[in-house]
This record gives structure tokens, C-alpha cells and sequence, in this order.
């Protein structure tokens, strides 16, 4: 009994201890504690005072993760509620919208973080083209493109679980583009929705690649990402420069800027999940489509080239832009400048010259397009002739173009790279621009003017 | 050996994914009787997403789903037009213009001995437009 009282009065004392197994008391030192703590061992000890610069990274990964970790979070709460069935998909969303408490706010949260996380991986992806951080990391900058990939993943699985009007018919006009896909299109979309129509087959798998099976496989890549990260020597910078040279700890100078970031991307998506409700459209009507039906923004570029050419925007396009980012720290091998934003001093110049080259080029394909007498020009002739006459094939064409001019004046593969990215981004974000703007029968209108059935 | 055990149950895991049954409703159902379409006239059986047609030539049944996304296309006073990317088709469904390559799909359609015409959305007809159908007694429209 008296052994007992004796445990109990060094209760704290020996839960602590009990807790850390292995920890010797001389060992509580700052730096033993970073070592063991895994949310510290994720950092190195010091880091280049250059990479601490806002501008280095933009803090684009730490937000990235953030949202990672609040959809995981607020998507495990909405879960208790959401019945994946066709018949109660919509009406228990409705009961979370307006009868759970805290309902609405998460589920605000989860569409706004989502949606977010969406464009942040995008930046984030950019942000480590033009600084050429990914030379020499061939390994993270595949499994960051797995990423990227699994958050649009992510993203479009979870498009349907509202079943509204909006998600039905966004991801059934987007499942039919695997159809364009040669060989595997009609397997991938048989084993996608379980059977030819969206239906209980799809929703249930779906819902299983939403909560399960991709959340999942992205924890364990995000792991690795970072891992990678450490294991390649930190934030991307050229060692042999003299801006590099000095360096301070992690803890404080980067942890400060970390929490700081986190707690204010917290607060703004709380603001705006608070004041911002997410969008619930009417129940479905699943043989009759909203005149214009479009997919989620971020397909919007994708269904704006289908309209012209299903093999060339569904397919063609897209697998050009994947190859291309694949191969980048393959083909993409100067070590100078790495870290800094395009690289050498020149370049920016170079991009300059390319982006407005991309604008002039996208406007004028635009406008020959929506011109009556090109379009019925190409309806006679033969189907192949619209494959290869399109904007994005344009485009395509284009960027190949710069490529190679940028390549053989500049002589520096960076450049030439980056400004095909460029070529290509005023494509995606163009096309996107004017889905949005699409209205009725995809007639195009300006966001000022009121749609009208021109036909 | 790791890889063989990898390999292996990505290729089970993949054939459980693929679906052994549909649900759904069948493909080979009734229309109605011959006299619930009048001549001259286009149905469209919101339901199963057909239009049924009957003229002079007789009476046939094509698909409403575009051949490009699958959206379902708008009656317009000289055909089809589909709201989703706009592809146009003729009044028998033939492609005129954007991004549609095939046109709209014709089924077999067959009169049945309870006097009901039936349809086979298994079976595709290689020529569009409506075929002659033998008429039982009385049941001219």
C-alpha cells in the first residue's frame, strides 16, 4: 500500500518519463528534442536565410499540407452524417446544410478547402517549375505530380457526393471524355462508374475513392514528399552562390513563419467558411441537363477544348502537358539558378516575350473560332480536319514552336522550357476563361451580358 | 518476389473493380401500342432517353444521348442540338456540325404479338431513319 502511495505522489514524474521511453534526463536539451519529435524531425537544423524569404517558396507547400490536414479533419466529421445512396446522397447532404449543427460551416469549410487545395498544389507545382527546383529531385518531382494529380482526384470524386443537379451531371458529362481515351478510355470508365451510366455503382465507388482508397494513398505520398524534401538537402538552392552562404536555425526563424502561415490560412478559411455557404443545387434530374451543364472549374479548360476536339482536348493535350511535366528534370538539367525565380538574370525577359506571344496568339484562335464562317467552313470538311484546326491544337503547335526558338537564341534548356510553360498556361487559363463564360448551347458570352437561347 | 506480390494484387484488386453485373433496367422493354404515336409526330420517352418517330415511312426509335458527352440533346425547328458543347445533328440525327462525330444511334423496334412495339437498345441499326411496320387491324392512327 505504501508503494502504491509512493508511485502516486511521482505520478507526473514517472508518466512523463514512461512516456519517452529511452530519454535520459541529460538528454532534454533542444536539440535532442528536435531529433526525437517528429513534427520537428521534418525540418533540418538550419536553413539558408535566403529560403526563408517569403518570395523563395511562397509558402506554398505549408499551405498545401494545411488544407490537407483540415479536409482530412472536417471530411471525417461530415462523414457521420452522408449516406452514399442515390436515393438519400441529396437529402442527407440537405440535412447537414441545414439541420446538424456546425452543419454548414463544415461543410463550407471542406468545399472551400478543397477548392483551395486545388489551386495551391497548382501554385505549388509552378513555384517549383520557375525557380528549377527540380533539378537533381527527380524522385519528389514525380511523386509531387502523383500528388497533384490525386488532389484533382480528390477533388472530383467529392464533386459528386452532393448528388445535386450541378454534380450529376459535371461528372457524367466528364466521365464520357474517357471515351476519347484509345485503348483504355472504356475500361477506365467501366471500372470509374461500375457500369455505362453514373448511377449507385458509381456513387459508391466514388465515395469509397473520396474517403478510402485516395486520402489514403496521398498520406503516404505526402510522407514521402516531404521526406524527400529533408533527404535532398532541404528548400532547392545553388550552394555555390554567395547568397546562400549564410544560415540560421529552424527553430525559431522558420517554425515562427510556418505557425504564422498556418494560423492565418486557418483564420481566413474559417472567415470565409463562416460567411460563405457552399453551393447545393436541386435535386437531380438525371435525363435532363442545366442548359449550359459544365464540369468543375478546374476540367472547365478540358471541356472548353473537347468542345472543339474530344481526341485533342480530352486526350491528346492534356497527356502532352503530363508527358512534358514528367520528363522536365529529366530533359531539364542546369544546375545555375536553381531556387531563384527563371533562372538566369535574361530570363524573365525571354518569358516576357513568350507570354505575350501566348496571349496574342490565344486571342487570335478566339476569334477566328467563334466566327461563323470558319466553323462552318470546317463542319465540311472531313472529321480529322477538326482535329487538326482548333485552338488547342494551336496552341499545342505554338508552345512546341517557342520551345525550340527559345532553345536554339537562348541556348539554355531552362528557358526553353519555361517558356512552353508559359505558352501552355495562357492555354489552360484561357480556356478556362472562356468555358466560364460560356452559356446556352456553349454560345459564348461576355460575363456583362445576359444569357439568351440563340438558337 | 515483392514485386510478384505487388503485381499481383494490384491485378486482383483491378478485377474486383470491374463490375460482373449491371443494375439498371433492361435493355429490350415495350414502347406502347402503334396508335400511342401519332403520324407525323416525334415522342420523346424522357425515361429512357429515346425519341420515337413516325411518318410516311414508318416509325423508328434513335437515341436522345449525344454521341459526344453523352448530354441529352434540344429539339430545334430543323433538328437536334446538344446544350452541353453544342454539337449539332439533322432531323434523322446525322451529325451537321461541332464536336459530335457519330450520329445519334437508331434501334431495332419490332412489333410484338401482344400488339406493343418493342425496342432493343442492344441492337443498333446501321441506316438511320424511321422502317415500314406492319399495322394490326384498326390500329391506324
Amino acid at each position: 500500500m505504501s508503494t502504491l502511495r509512493a508511485n502516486a505522489a511521482t505520478l507526473p514524474a514517472n508518466l512523463k518519463r514512461g512516456m519517452r521511453p529511452g530519454v535520459r534526463p541529460e538528454d532534454d536539451t533542444l536539440t535532442h528534442r528536435m531529433r526525437r519529435n517528429f513534427f520537428f524531425h521534418l525540418h533540418p537544423v538550419r536553413v539558408a536565410t535566403r529560403t526563408l524569404e517569403p518570395k523563395a517558396t511562397l509558402g506554398l507547400g505549408v499551405i498545401t499540407l494545411t488544407l490537407f490536414v483540415v479536409l482530412a479533419l472536417s471530411g471525417v466529421l461530415l462523414m457521420i452524417y452522408y449516406i452514399p445512396t442515390p436515393g438519400e446522397a441529396y437529402t442527407s447532404t440537405q440535412d447537414i446544410e441545414y439541420a446538424v449543427t456546425f452543419g454548414a460551416f463544415l461543410r463550407a469549410l471542406h468545399r472551400w478547402a478543397g477548392h483551395a487545395m486545388v489551386l495551391t498544389a497548382f501554385l505549388h507545382l509552378l513555384r517549383v517549375s520557375f525557380t528549377g527546383a527540380y533539378f537533381g529531385r527527380e524522385l519528389n518531382w514525380t511523386i509531387g505530380l502523383g500528388l497533384f494529380l490525386l488532389t484533382l482526384g480528390l477533388a472530383f470524386t467529392g464533386y459528386l457526393l452532393p448528388w445535386d443537379q450541378l454534380a450529376f451531371w459535371a461528372v457524367s458529362v466528364s466521365s464520357n471524355m474517357l471515351d476519347y481515351i484509345p485503348w483504355v478510355g472504356g475500361f477506365l470508365k467501366r471500372i470509374l462508374l461500375g457500369g455505362r451510366e453514373v448511377g449507385q455503382a458509381a456513387l459508391i465507388r466514388f465515395y469509397m475513392l473520396h474517403v478510402a482508397f485516395l486520402p489514403g494513398l496521398m498520406l503516404g505520398l505526402i510522407v514521402l514528399h516531404i521526406w524527400r524534401v529533408r533527404k535532398d538537402g532541404g528548400l532547392a538552392c545553388d550552394p555555390e552562390a554567395p547568397e546562400n552562404a549564410s544560415s540560421v536555425p529552424v527553430r525559431p526563424h522558420l517554425l515562427l513563419r510556418e505557425a504564422v502561415l498556418v494560423l492565418v490560412l486557418l483564420t481566413l478559411l474559417c472567415l470565409t467558411a463562416t460567411f460563405v455557404t457552399a453551393p447545393l443545387g436541386g435535386a437531380p434530374d438525371i435525363h435532363n441537363p442545366s442548359n449550359p451543364e459544365k464540369t468543375p472549374w478546374y476540367f472547365l479548360w478540358i471541356q472548353e477544348m473537347v468542345s472543339y476536339s474530344a481526341p485533342v482536348g480530352g486526350f491528346v493535350f492534356p497527356g502532352v502537358l503530363l508527358a512534358g511535366l514528367f520528363l522536365l528534370p529529366l530533359l531539364e538539367r542546369e544546375q545555375e539558378g536553381v531556387g531563384r525565380w527563371f533562372g538566369r538574370p535574361g530570363n524573365p525577359a525571354v518569358l516576357g516575350v513568350s507570354l505575350v506571344m501566348g496571349l496574342a496568339f490565344f486571342v487570335l484562335l478566339e476569334w477566328a473560332f467563334m466566327h461563323q464562317g470558319v466553323v462552318s467552313w470546317l463542319a465540311s470538311r472531313p472529321p480529322l480536319s477538326r482535329d487538326l484546326f482548333n485552338p488547342a491544337t494551336g496552341m499545342l503547335v505554338l508552345s512546341v514552336i517557342v520551345f525550340a526558338v527559345t532553345g536554339i537564341l537562348t541556348r539554355s534548356t531552362r528557358a526553353a522550357f519555361h517558356a512552353a510553360i508559359v505558352v501552355l498556361l495562357v492555354a489552360v487559363i484561357g480556356f478556362t476563361l472562356v468555358a466560364w463564360c460560356r452559356g446556352p448551347m456553349w454560345a459564348f458570352f461576355w460575363p456583362w451580358e445576359e444569357w439568351t437561347l440563340v438558337r | 518476389m515483392a514485386g510478384v506480390c505487388v503485381l499481383s494484387t494490384v491485378v486482383g484488386g483491378v478485377r474486383v473493380a470491374v463490375p460482373d453485373f449491371e443494375e439498371g433496367l433492361p435493355q429490350r422493354f415495350p414502347l406502347g401500342r402503334p396508335s400511342d404515336f401519332k403520324m407525323n409526330t416525334l415522342t420523346w420517352l424522357q425515361d429512357r432517353d429515346l425519341f420515337v418517330i413516325r411518318n410516311e415511312d414508318g416509325m423508328g426509335a434513335f437515341s436522345c444521348r449525344c454521341t459526344h458527352l453523352g448530354c441529352m440533346v434540344r429539339r430545334t425547328a430543323d433538328g437536334f442540338v446538344c446544350p452541353c458543347h453544342g454539337a449539332e445533328y439533322g432531323p434523322l440525327g446525322e451529325v451537321i456540325s461541332g464536336p459530335a462525330r457519330r450520329p445519334l444511334p437508331w434501334y431495332r423496334l419490332w412489333l410484338e404479338r401482344d400488339g406493343r412495339l418493342w425496342v432493343d437498345l442492344d441492337e443498333t441499326l446501321d441506316d438511320a431513319g424511321p422502317t415500314p411496320v406492319v399495322l394490326p387491324q384498326g390500329d391506324e392512327a
